[in-house]
C-alpha cells in the first residue's frame, strides 16, 4: 500500500494479430499469419497503400509500419498482404478492454490496442503485480487468441516504457530503482514524447541516450525546448504526475483529411473535396455538441510538400455550409493554383460548447435555418445511414460525399463518444 | 478431424434458464437435396470468444443418411448463425 501500481497493456502487432486470430480460430485456417511474413495493408487502388501492421517475420525483412506497400514488396516479395477490417478490430478491442475491466475499475483506453490500468491496492485481491500481469496476459491469449505486453510501474510513463522493452508476449517492470539499468541506456528517441525533431535538437545538444537527458541541465533544456524540455527531462527521470483517467478528456479539435485517388488541379474539384471533408467534420462537431471558431486547411501537393493556413472566426460554428465557405476562402489563398494536389484536410479548433452559443449583433440571420437543415440531415443519416442523403454536387462523382476518417467499407463510426 | 464451417439451418430450444440446445438441422446434401439430421445427443458445450467473436460450440452425435457421426456445431451469438464447425467421425 502507499505507492501506486500502474499497468500498461499493449496488444502485439494489433491489427495483424487480430486478423491472424480470427482466421485461425473462427475460420479454421491452418496458416497463422503471425508465423509467416505478412502485413495489413491499405487500399492500393485509392493510393493509400501503406503498411498498417506487420508480423515478426516481416519485420526481419525490414518491412516498416507506415511505409508504402510497393516498397515493402520490394524488400519481401513473398509478403502476404491482407486488407484491413476495422469492424473486426473494434470487436477485438472491446473484448480485450472488457477483460481488463474485470481486474480493475480504473481502466483508461489509450488507443484501440493500448490501455492503462490502475492496480493500486489490489495486492490483497490478486497478489503480487507481476503475478497478476502474467495471469491477465495468459488469459487474454487463452480466451481471445492474441498476445499482449504488460509494463508495470508506479506511474503511466514508466509503465508504458516498460511495456515497450521487449516483445511479444512479455511482462516487464520498470520501477524507479530499475531506471538506470533498463531505461537510461536506450537511445533518446525511445522516450515517450520524443519525436524526430526533438531527437535532432537533442543530438545538437550532445544528448543521445535517455540517461544523458536525465542528467542534463534542466535550464539548458528549457532554453532550447521550452515546456517540452522540462517534460522530457522529468520523463527521463521517471517522473510523471498524470493519473489513470477512466473518462477520456474532451477533444481539443476535430479535423479530417483525405488522400485523393487522383491529382486535383482545379479549384472546382478542390472545393468538392473540401465540401466532402466539411460534411464529415461538421457532423462530428454536432454529434459531440461543440462548435469551433478556428478553421484551418491543410494541403499536400504532388511533390509531397505540405502547407496549411488557418483563420479565426468571430463566431464559433458547427454548420456544414459555414465551415465549407470558410475552408474554400482559406484554400483559395493557400493554393498556388498550379501544383496538382494529392491530399487535403479541414481542421477545426478553439472549441466551445454548442449550448453556450454566444450570440452577437453581427450574427447572420440565416443561421437558424442552417441549424434546422443540419439537424434534419443528421437525423436522416443517423437513422438510415450516411449514404441516405447527400449533396447534389456529388452525383456522378467518384468522390466520397463524406470524406475523411476510415473509408466507408470499413467504417463503424468510431468516435470518442463511442469508444 | 477437419474444420469445414458449413452453414446450416438449425432448430434449437432455449430453456427458461436461458440454456440453448440444438435439436435438429437441415443441410444440403451432395445431390443438392435438403436433408434433415436430428441431434441424438449433445456430448459437450463450450463457449469461446476468440478475436472478440462470441460463439457456443456443441459436440453432437447425429444420424446423417444412415451413418452415425460426431460433429461440432457452432452458434455465433452476434449474428445468430449456425454452422458445422468440425466433423469428428465415429
Amino acid at each position: 500500500m502507499g505507492m501506486s501500481v500502474i499497468f500498461h497493456v499493449d496488444v502485439n502487432s494489433a491489427f495483424l494479430s487480430w486478423e491472424a486470430s480470427y482466421r485461425k480460430e473462427i475460420l479454421g485456417e491452418e496458416i497463422d499469419l503471425r508465423e509467416i511474413p505478412s502485413a495489413i495493408g491499405g487500399d492500393q487502388e485509392k493510393r493509400k497503400g501503406v503498411i498498417l501492421a506487420k508480423s515478426t517475420p516481416a519485420k526481419a525483412f525490414g518491412v516498416q509500419t507506415g511505409e508504402p506497400i510497393v516498397s515493402a514488396l520490394k524488400k519481401c516479395p513473398e509478403l502476404t498482404i491482407v486488407k484491413p477490417n476495422f469492424e473486426r478490430y473494434v470487436q477485438c478491442s472491446k473484448a480485450f478492454i472488457n477483460i481488463l475491466k474485470e481486474y480493475s475499475p480504473k481502466v483508461e483506453q489509450y488507443s484501440i490496442d493500448e490501455a492503462f490500468m490502475d492496480m493500486t491496492g489490489t495486492e490483497g485481491l490478486y497478489g503480487d503485480p507481476v503475478q497478476v500481469a502474467h495471469l491477465i496476459k495468459d488469459r487474454i491469449y487463452k480466451e481471445l487468441g492474441f498476445t499482449v505486453n504488460i509494463g508495470i510501474s508506479h506511474n503511466k510513463l514508466l509503465a508504458k516504457m516498460a511495456g515497450d522493452l521487449k516483445k511479444p508476449n512479455m511482462v516487464h517492470t520498470l520501477f524507479p530503482h530499475e531506471i538506470e539499468a533498463k531505461m537510461w541506456p536506450l537511445p533518446v528517441r525511445e522516450l515517450f514524447f520524443v519525436g524526430k525533431s526533438t531527437e535532432k535538437k537533442l543530438k545538437l545538444l550532445g544528448i543521445k541516450t535517455i540517461g544523458e537527458l536525465a542528467k542534463a541541465d534542466v535550464k539548458l533544456l528549457r532554453l532550447h525546448l521550452k515546456k517540452q524540455g522540462e517534460v522530457i527531462y522529468r520523463y527521463a527521470n521517471g517522473i510523471d504526475f498524470n493519473e489513470v483517467e477512466e473518462v477520456a478528456a474532451p477533444n481539443k479539435g476535430y479535423g479530417n483529411s483525405m488522400t485523393i485517388p487522383y491529382d486535383v488541379n482545379s479549384t472546382e474539384n478542390a472545393h468538392l473535396v473540401l465540401l466532402s471533408l466539411s460534411e464529415t467534420v461538421a457532423m462530428r462537431l454536432r454529434a459531440d455538441g461543440v462548435e469551433a471558431s478556428c478553421i484551418s486547411v491543410s494541403l499536400v501537393d504532388c511533390d509531397f510538400i505540405s502547407s496549411s493556413m488557418q483563420m479565426t472566426l468571430s463566431q464559433a460554428t458547427h454548420h456544414t455550409k459555414e465551415i465549407y465557405d470558410y475552408a474554400c476562402q482559406i484554400f483559395d489563398k493557400l493554393w498556388d493554383h498550379q501544383t496538382p494536389i494529392r491530399q487535403l484536410g479541414v481542421h477545426t479548433t478553439k472549441l466551445v460548447g454548442a449550448s453556450n452559443h454566444q450570440m452577437s449583433f453581427f450574427e447572420n440571420p440565416k443561421d437558424k435555418r442552417y441549424e434546422k437543415l443540419d439537424q434534419a440531415i443528421d437525423a436522416i443519416r443517423n437513422k438510415y445511414g450516411e449514404n441516405a442523403i447527400k449533396r447534389a454536387a456529388f452525383i456522378g462523382s467518384k468522390l466520397d460525399h463524406m470524406a475523411g476518417g476510415i473509408s466507408k467499407e470499413k467504417k463503424t463510426g468510431i468516435t470518442k463518444s463511442q469508444m | 478431424m477437419s474444420v469445414v464451417n458449413i452453414p446450416i439451418e438449425m432448430i434449437s430450444r432455449c430453456s427458461t434458464l436461458g440454456e440453448m440446445m440444438p435439436i435438429k438441422f437441415r443441410i444440403e446434401s451432395a445431390s443438392h437435396e435438403m436433408i434433415t439430421a436430428k441431434v441424438e445427443e449433445v456430448v459437450y458445450k463450450k463457449e469461446s470468444n476468440f478475436a472478440g467473436v462470441r460463439t457456443f460450440e456443441y459436440g453432437c452425435k447425429i444420424n446423417l443418411e444412415g451413418k452415425e457421426q460426431l460433429i461440432e456445431v457452432r452458434y455465433h451469438v452476434m449474428s445468430h448463425k449456425w454452422e458445422i464447425n468440425k466433423v469428428i467421425y465415429r
